[in-house]
């Protein structure tokens, strides 16, 4: 096992897992804004902005992990 | 052949199935998707027992077409100009040297981002009218969007930050969708052969979020213009004491002094968690210069690769939907960094009571909100909203 098999080994782990919970949380975040959305269809544009800025955070996580990665395999 | 659609349906796909696998023997990539979309436009009116001129009134059919002539062009083209693998670098790569100053394709495309803003800008102003038409109007529909949008977050601050907010935000829109255009890690030049390296080709422009030099002064401005801002509303002590919350012992010692209502000793003890508090708000600020960077830089650098490779499997096809996902995520990730500064702004200057004259006399463009956002911000009073 030399330093290059394990770089990708370890390039390919990072963002499979770090990539697993950051899109559990924004399908969560979809599905209830799937369901206030149903309740108040009014309410559209006030859920939908205040979505798009929370997936923004969560996604930031998995975009942390893609970093890693690319860093572990390019540099 | 049988009767039942269903089974010719099953029979095709079958056949379709079985070319692909002998197809794929040859060890030719593009024959068995060009085998198979063949196929299914022939077994399409024959599994379901139509003529040719039937299913041809479908657009279904015309897309099969359609796929069928790009992937013949597409192996066609790819024999004639053959498509490199993209060299990736995390990285920006020096292309000119100014003395001690390093030129990076990055700190070019930015450059180029910079002069493309001030010409449409200078342009759409040179003579303005009450009314306006063309470029101005364009410009000011822009600019009418952002402020009302940002008008929800921010209420009476809008006017003090929103030249910060809407730059931010205009910068990196068109530094993101600029990096799409061709031209950018297309046109290379070679270096000349240095002590350290020998000569290489390098990229001329890269899409200036690319590197984390960039994105990371972006968010070092950010976060810096949200203090300053901060200290502009509540003044330097005042804003001191966001991180320094002392509150709830003055609360204590009023108490004692007998100015205010009696506390009790649990007053004390969350005292000092409330100082806690106040260092990790500090904390909270840096991380912030971190996870603004680390975004922005992580979406456009994952794309710009992304991109590359895609173009390198199947150029020319594969690039259009995934030149369609980084229009919107450059799109999204603007819009992100300008609603993220926008709030913690809004957080920073968040004040006590009406303060009239911290704030920079703006004139709301108006006409109602269309977009019927009713959220009022923590701070302003619904009075001094005035919608």
């Amino acid at each position: 096992m030399d330093t290059e098999m394990i770089k990708n080994i370890a390039a390919g782990l990072t963002i499979a897992l770090g990539g697993f919970a950051p899109a559990l949380a924004i399908g969560r975040f979809a599905a209830e804004a799937m369901r206030s959305l149903g309740r108040n269809p009014e309410s559209s544009g006030v859920v939908s902005s205040n979505m798009i800025v929370a997936i923004a955070f969560t996604e930031a996580i998995a975009i942390y992990a893609l970093v890693v990665a690319l860093a572990i395999k390019f540099v | 052949m049988f009767s039942k659609p269903a089974v010719r349906l099953v029979l095709a796909v079958l056949a379709l199935l079985t070319l692909c696998l002998s197809l794929t023997a040859l060890r030719h990539p593009y024959l068995g998707i060009i085998g198979a979309v063949l196929l299914v436009l022939a077994l399409n009116p024959m599994a379901l027992g139509r003529s040719l001129a039937c299913a041809a009134r479908k657009p279904g059919f015309w897309f099969l077409v359609a796929l069928l002539g790009a992937l013949v062009a597409n192996a066609v083209i790819v024999r004639l100009v053959p498509v490199k693998l993209p060299h990736i670098s995390l990285a920006a790569e020096e292309v000119a040297r100014l003395g001690p100053l390093k030129i990076t394709n990055t700190l070019l495309a930015s450059w180029v981002t910079m002069l493309v803003l001030i010409v449409i800008a200078f342009l759409g102003t040179r003579r303005m009218e009450m009314v306006p038409r063309g470029l101005q109007n364009v410009i000011e529909f822009v600019i009418e969007s952002l402020y009302s949008f940002l008008r929800s977050i921010l209420g009476e601050r809008t006017g003090l930050a929103f030249p910060t907010i809407a730059t931010l935000f205009l910068f990196i829109l068109v530094s993101n969708w600029m990096g799409l255009l061709p031209g950018y890690l297309s046109i290379t030049i070679t270096r000349a052969a240095e002590h350290g390296h020998e000569a290489h080709a390098v990229h001329l422009l890269r899409s200036a979020a690319t590197d984390l030099n960039t994105t990371l002064a972006l968010a070092i401005g950010s976060v810096l213009m949200t203090q300053v801002y901060g200290i502009a509303v509540a003044g330097f002590p005042g804003y001191l004491l966001r991180f320094i919350k002392v509150e709830r012992f003055a609360a204590f010692v009023h108490g004692l002094n007998g100015k205010g209502p009696r506390q009790g000793l649990g007053s004390l003890f969350y005292g000092f968690i409330d100082l806690i508090i106040g260092v990790l708000e500090l904390f909270d600020e840096m991380t912030k210069v971190l996870s603004f960077s680390f975004r922005l830089f992580g979406n456009v650098f994952a794309g710009e690769v992304l991109l590359g490779v895609m173009i390198f499997l199947v150029p020319f096809v594969a690039s259009l939907p995934f030149l369609g996902l980084e229009l919107f995520v450059g799109f999204i990730q603007a819009f992100v960094f300008a609603v993220l500064t926008a709030a913690f702004i809004a957080q920073a200057t968040a004040h006590h009571g009406a303060e009239a004259h911290a704030t920079a006399p703006h004139h709301a463009p108006d006409g109602a909100d269309e977009r019927g956002l009713v959220e009022e911000p923590a701070a302003a009073p619904a009075a001094a909203h005035g919608t």
